[in-house]
């Protein structure tokens, strides 16, 4: 092992060393109260959670997509049938859909829910301040 | 299967609490945000394989470490804007009631934390496989090859992205000293 190994090793000690000191320091209430999580989370039935209620800009997004993905397989119909074009088109509409579906889990909705509050609240508050400095 | 998930979770569920307390500053967060951690990992994640499940379940903590911090950040924004007056009724119980903030400042880290506390805050800004490395190995406590079994990478891998982790954190104190 190299002395920058041996340093790196030795630091990697000493930082969990001191990581461990502080859950020593971790009161019988706070542990008690991880049991009790634990008990709860392992009732938990092993299934998807469910989907988080759309916030108001995602409902014309997911509008837009699907009369886009519509548009596309009626295309080839009106048409005379699927060309390569059409079925590239198609592919690539299915994996933006796909991203869109990925973004959409992977955000916390409730962040976006406070947002919607935050602007109302940014209205609210500079309505407020136009009447009072036309008042 | 039921027992070793509950092994498994008294092994981390600790660790995890403290690792959050410290990155959020207050326990009431870290307890939401390792019960919830624990109840997705169950629901989700508990059919993937026994080596993976810390490196998953360290990940969910994270991700809703952040989350906490997100929202922390954006009700803070707000807060301090002067859309109150100062003499408007409940301003100041909303300021008092305002979270702590989670605090990346290398100098605050150099006055009142220690290497540990620096190291865990530097969490927040590094990349994902160094922050997986330095969480399994230093955090969960693995050794080298437990580690690189639940990252699927090499022992050498895990050895460069912990050697990386801490460079940074040496060159980020160092140059607050």
């Amino acid at each position: 092992m190299s002395s920058e190994q041996e340093h790196d090793e030795a630091e990697i000690r000493a930082l969990r060393e001191a990581f461990e000191a502080g859950l020593a320091e971790v009161d019988e209430l706070d542990r008690a109260r991880l049991r009790r999580a634990r008990r709860e989370a392992l009732k938990q039935p092993r299934e998807a959670l469910p989907l988080p209620r759309p916030a108001r800009w995602q409902v014309p997004v997911a509008l837009a997509a699907s009369l886009g993905l519509l548009s596309l397989m009626l295309l080839p119909m009106l048409n005379g049938g699927p060309d390569q074009t059409i079925e590239s088109d198609w592919a690539e509409a299915r994996n933006d859909v796909s991203d869109l579906e990925i973004l959409l889990a992977e955000e916390d909705m409730t962040l976006y829910a406070d947002l919607d509050f935050y602007l109302w609240l940014e209205a609210e508050l500079s309505a407020r301040e136009d009447a009072k400095d036309a008042g | 299967m039921q027992h070793s998930l509950d092994e498994f979770l008294a092994s981390v569920e600790l660790r995890a609490f403290q690792l959050a307390r410290m990155r959020l500053g207050n326990s009431e967060d870290a307890h939401d945000v390792v019960q919830d951690g624990m109840e997705r990992f169950v629901a989700h994640y508990a059919g993937r394989p026994r080596e993976e499940w810390s490196r998953l379940f360290y990940g969910i903590v994270h991700n809703r470490v952040r989350d906490y911090q997100r929202h922390s950040q954006v009700r803070q924004r707000w807060q301090q804007a002067p859309a109150f007056a100062d003499d408007e009724p409940g301003r100041e119980d909303l300021i008092e009631r305002a979270p702590a903030p989670s605090s990346s400042r290398p100098e605050e880290w150099l006055s009142n934390a220690s290497g540990i506390e620096a190291l865990v805050a530097a969490l927040e800004d590094m990349p994902e496989r160094q922050r997986e490395a330095v969480t399994l190995r230093i955090i969960q406590g693995m050794d080298v090859s437990e580690t690189a079994a639940a990252m699927k990478c090499s022992a050498g891998s895990v050895k460069t992205h912990l050697s990386r982790a801490l460079a940074k954190l040496r060159e980020v104190l160092g140059a607050h000293r």
